[in-house]
């Protein structure tokens, strides 16, 4: 029915004759309809985080389509009832006033941080048709490889979009977060896991580890319960934070030495048999390489860490005694504060897994388990697709060097910029840039450069980033409180969860999910791959509804997201196999095919890349704070007023001696570039180190609470080459966001 | 007071016109009254002219509505009255109170995934009032709660806006606020 004057008067019960009234009114009616509600209306909607992995349970309440408060969800396993500073802010991502809200094209071809884009509103249909317009013009032309993806693989259909293009050129950031560790699980143990079994775990011992500082629910109060079931926890970091604080014992490592101390545990219980002889004899390839592995590491002994890492010789030998025999015991390894910090993170990695293999506890009551999740059918396995092209042409980032990184097909942002200005210049024409920012780079500065160099450039976000100031196409996403999905959440082995994620309300403007970007484009370029069998289009939620009924949550994800979780307990049973790539069923200590992969078979001793001299003698940490994640929360209101901008932290005796008071600014300056901030003086770090947070510096003038506001901690760290890594055995692609050294400078 | 019921209706004709054109970002949507219907008001009749000159050249009107209302580009003038409390963001009590509004007279608008306090639905429902010969006083608590916060931002548009049209625009609606708030 059309809504005439007359009869929305009708409807509306002559409510003061308003829109009865003579005139040039008739633009009212297209602006407004009849009220459906005579009040206000208040829902309280039950959906789950979406910020970081975790996804903790989250209620929502929503007046009149507008988010008022979030909180935590009672028996939600992760969040136990609680959100962090940034789930509880969550609702400010939503109404932030500086959202992207409509697709927009640039009409000033100038690109760069200072210029305006002159951009124009557009519908979806004209942004849809001139990227796959563009993208297509540039496959003919130049071939597949021309064509960059920043993102992750994300929703199904994006996947199978990139998929069915031929995509070789896929590249997300999982290198300067934990693509070591997944290499080495991969080998070492049989797969990544976060599911770290702290509570009931007797030994804890955190290298870098900070997950308690970072304020990832599920991990706090891993520690915290641990802790008041009398778990001893040891700490080694160059810096003292809540989760050196929940500690039972911190050592002040020196930056980058954390390898050498792992090193010499792994000689001290090996040679000592301390290990767990049942689990290392049955479920270990030790027996097989016995004598190679006491003679590999029979060379690192405490008093050579001790040299490298100032932690004494009698500590690290005490600790390695300790964490061998009080069973179980468990060193967790974790992302940005262990995983990719140095050129030597990979051996890191691997250390750390044969400790846990030498204590005995992969897979076990107090170790590291194995998720054990609620499997959900993908797209593919749901509507197999027609054969996807061969991913023919070059790989930018020179990712086939790393044979070991390009199985896992992550990464690689560290080598970006060197393969697009000096390995293949030019070859990149055209480049989707989903939710990344350059900041996210390790020197920003190049990632900047090498994005002027491209053609035509898409960016689909949230927020005007800096990568958005850049593009040729805006595309506005929505975020996770607008969408739909189903969470599993699997960091307790016990007892998974599946939760439902439900809009909390409607996508604002209009945003769109990369879901139905994937799809429109996929109509538009590669239509084979996004038809039913019956000849029907694809749809995210006919997906949901199959997902949701093969994974028996529900009849479909209607009625799923009525029971709003589902919870999945079962007694634990420990694997008796383990699934190591190579490697028989058993964990693996030496990987004999790493060897034949031109890496490392046993962890060795390299230093970290940049080491302290006359020119600069200080070692530059940097940090994600807690209150945020990453780079993408610093625009966010309330985070935003917490922390909004970053310092350099300086311990005071530091200081002292180069006569820098609070406040005071500073210049820290590296072997590839310079930062101005002022100093905060803190006794939480070493002093030979300076440290700065991660996160600010965004140079969009777009972002109103974060654009130009602190330093990008980035421009002081080299990015590298794939050559550099391979030159460095890096074979697991750590991208060194922290291996660096400065000098400083009162200003 | 306003005056005559002549009075009135041009007043709620020029509203009605400056709330489209808060709402429409393309020139050619928008229909100003002919000469000899429009009011004697300089200020509005200046209006009128630029929204028929920049029909003829509609990209360049549409990339400066860009800029000053919707982000990114730093979005000088957000349209949303929320985003100009103490604590700014999108569907704050403003966005509350807009509707209710609207519900008392049987509307709402008509989309529900935007804020309900945009300059342009405010300008346009208030014309509604004024052309529905509501209470001065009901005009009076509306004009208050609703429409006195766009003078900063008027104010700024002036200073901001590098399109003649929206250079109207702003003073256009800053004339009606004023002649509101006179009478
Ligand atoms: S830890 Fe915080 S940010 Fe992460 S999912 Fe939970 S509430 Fe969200």
């Amino acid at each position: 029915m059309s809504i005439t004057r007359r009869n929305l008067f009708q409807m509306t019960g002559g409510a003061a004759g308003l829109l009865t009234a003579p005139g040039p009114f008739l633009a009212f009616d297209q602006f407004f309809r009849p009220a459906s509600a005579q009040a206000a209306t208040i829902n309280v909607i039950k959906t789950a985080c979406g910020i970081c992995s975790p996804n903790c349970g989250i209620e929502a309440t929503v007046k009149d389509g507008a988010l008022q408060l979030l909180k935590g969800i009672d028996g939600d396993n992760h969040g136990e009832g609680h959100l962090c500073g940034k789930g509880a802010a969550g609702g400010e991502f939503l109404l932030d006033s500086d959202r992207l809200k409509y697709p927009m094209k640039r009409t000033n071809p100038r690109k760069g941080f200072d210029e305006d884009p002159g951009w124009v509103r557009i519908s979806w249909t004209e942004a849809l048709d001139t990227i796959a317009d563009r993208f297509r013009f540039y496959m003919e032309q130049n071939g597949r490889e021309s064509l960059l993806f920043c993102t992750l693989p994300g929703h199904d259909f994006w996947s199978r979009f990139m998929n069915a293009l031929g995509v070789v050129n896929r590249i997300d950031h999982i290198d300067v977060c934990f693509l070591t560790d997944n290499i080495i699980q991969r080998y070492t143990t049989g797969g990544k896991q976060w599911t770290n079994d702290f509570e009931n775990s007797k030994y804890i011992l955190l290298f870098g580890w900070d997950q308690v500082a970072k304020n990832k629910i599920v991990y706090a109060n891993g520690i915290v319960k641990a802790r008041a079931n009398g778990a001893k926890v040891v700490r080694f970091a160059p810096t003292y934070t809540a989760t050196s604080k929940m500690s039972t014992e911190y050592h002040n490592i020196r930056p980058g030495s954390d390898l050498a101390v792992a090193l010499a545990m792994i000689n001290v219980i090996i040679s000592e048999n301390l290990y767990d002889r049942d689990f290392v004899g049955q479920y270990t390839n030790f027996g097989q390489y016995e004598s190679e592995i006491r003679t590999h590491f029979a060379q690192y002994t405490p008093q050579w860490a001790s040299e490298l890492s100032d932690v004494p010789a009698a500590d690290i030998a005490r600790i390695a005694r300790e964490f061998a025999t009080t069973r179980p015991a468990i060193a967790p390894a974790h992302k940005k504060t262990l995983c990719a910090n140095y050129m030597n993170a990979t051996q890191l990695v691997h250390a750390i897994s044969i400790l846990n293999i030498l204590a005995g506890t992969i897979d076990r009551p107090g170790g590291r388990y194995f998720a054990r999740g609620i499997p959900l059918a993908g797209a593919d396995a749901i509507w197999p697709p027609p054969p996807y092209p061969q991913k023919l042409g070059r790989r930018v980032d020179g990712r086939n060097l790393l044979p070991l990184a390009e199985e896992v097909n992550q990464g690689m942002f560290s080598t970006l910029a060197d393969g697009m200005l000096r390995r293949y210049p030019g070859m990149i024409k055209a480049a989707f840039w989903n939710n990344y920012t350059i900041l996210g780079f390790p020197f920003p500065r190049h990632m900047e450069e090498a994005m002027r160099t491209v053609e035509f450039s898409v960016a689909m976000d949230v927020i005007p980033t800096d990568t958005t100031s850049m593009a040729d196409i805006v595309l506005p996403s929505t975020t996770y409180l607008e969408g739909s999905g189903i969470v599993v959440r699997n960091y307790r082995a016990t007892s998974p969860q599946a939760a439902a994620r439900q809009p909390v309300s409607a996508p604002m403007f209009e945003t769109r999910s990369i879901a139905f970007v994937a799809l429109e484009l996929g109509k538009r370029l590669t239509p084979d791959y996004f038809k039913k069998p019956d000849g029907a289009w694809l749809n995210p939620g006919e997906l949901l509804d199959e997902q949701a009924r093969r994974a028996n949550l529900g009849e479909n994800f209607a009625e799923f997201r009525a029971k709003g979780r589902v919870d999945r307990p079962a007694p634990f049973v420990p694997r008796t196999s383990f699934p190591t790539v190579g490697g028989s069923n058993k964990c693996q200590i030496l990987v004999p095919q790493f060897a034949e992969k031109g890496a490392e078979p046993l962890p060795k001793w390299h230093p970290k890349r940049d080491q302290p001299s006359a020119e600069y003698p200080y070692y530059y940490l940097t940090f994600i704070p807690g209150i945020h994640k990453r780079n993408s929360t610093q625009n966010n209101a309330f985070l935003n007023e917490i922390m909004p901008t970053n310092a350099a932290i300086i311990n005071p005796a530091l200081a002292a001696k180069l006569g820098i008071i609070e406040g005071q600014m500073v210049r820290l300056r590296s072997r590839v570039g310079q930062l101005e901030l002022p100093a905060h003086l803190s006794q939480t770090l070493r002093p030979d180190c300076v440290q700065v947070a991660h996160g600010f510096g965004h140079r969009s003038r777009l972002l109103t609470k974060a654009g130009l506001k602190g330093v990008r901690d980035g421009d002081l760290v080299p990015d590298a080459s794939a050559e550099d890594f391979v030159a460095a055995a890096n074979y697991g692609g750590s991208s060194c966001i922290m291996d660096a050294v400065v000098n400083i400078e009162p200003l | 007071m306003i005056g005559s019921m002549d009075d009135r209706h041009n007043l709620a004709r020029q509203a009605a016109l400056l709330g489209q054109a808060f709402l429409t970002a393309d020139p050619r949507r928008l229909t100003p009254p002919s000469t000899e219907s429009a009011a004697p008001d300089p200020v509005f009749a200046a209006l009128c002219d630029e929204i028929l000159l920049a029909q003829g050249a509609p990209e360049t009107a549409e990339i400066e509505y860009t800029r000053l209302f919707l982000s990114p580009g730093g979005a000088p003038c957000l349209p949303w009255q929320s985003a100009h409390d103490p604590e700014p963001r999108l569907m704050g009590p403003a966005h509350h109170s807009a509707l209710e509004w609207y519900r008392r007279f049987g509307a709402e608008p008509a989309v529900s995934n935007e804020p309900a306090d945009h300059i342009g639905l405010l300008l346009l429902f208030f014309a509604q009032l004024l052309g529905n010969e509501e209470e001065p006083k009901v005009l009076q608590d509306f004009r208050e709660q609703h429409l006195d916060w766009s003078v900063a931002v008027l104010d700024k548009m002036k200073q901001e806006a590098r399109h003649p049209l929206h250079l109207a625009l702003a003073r256009a609606t800053l004339g009606l606020l004023g002649r509101l708030a006179a009478a």
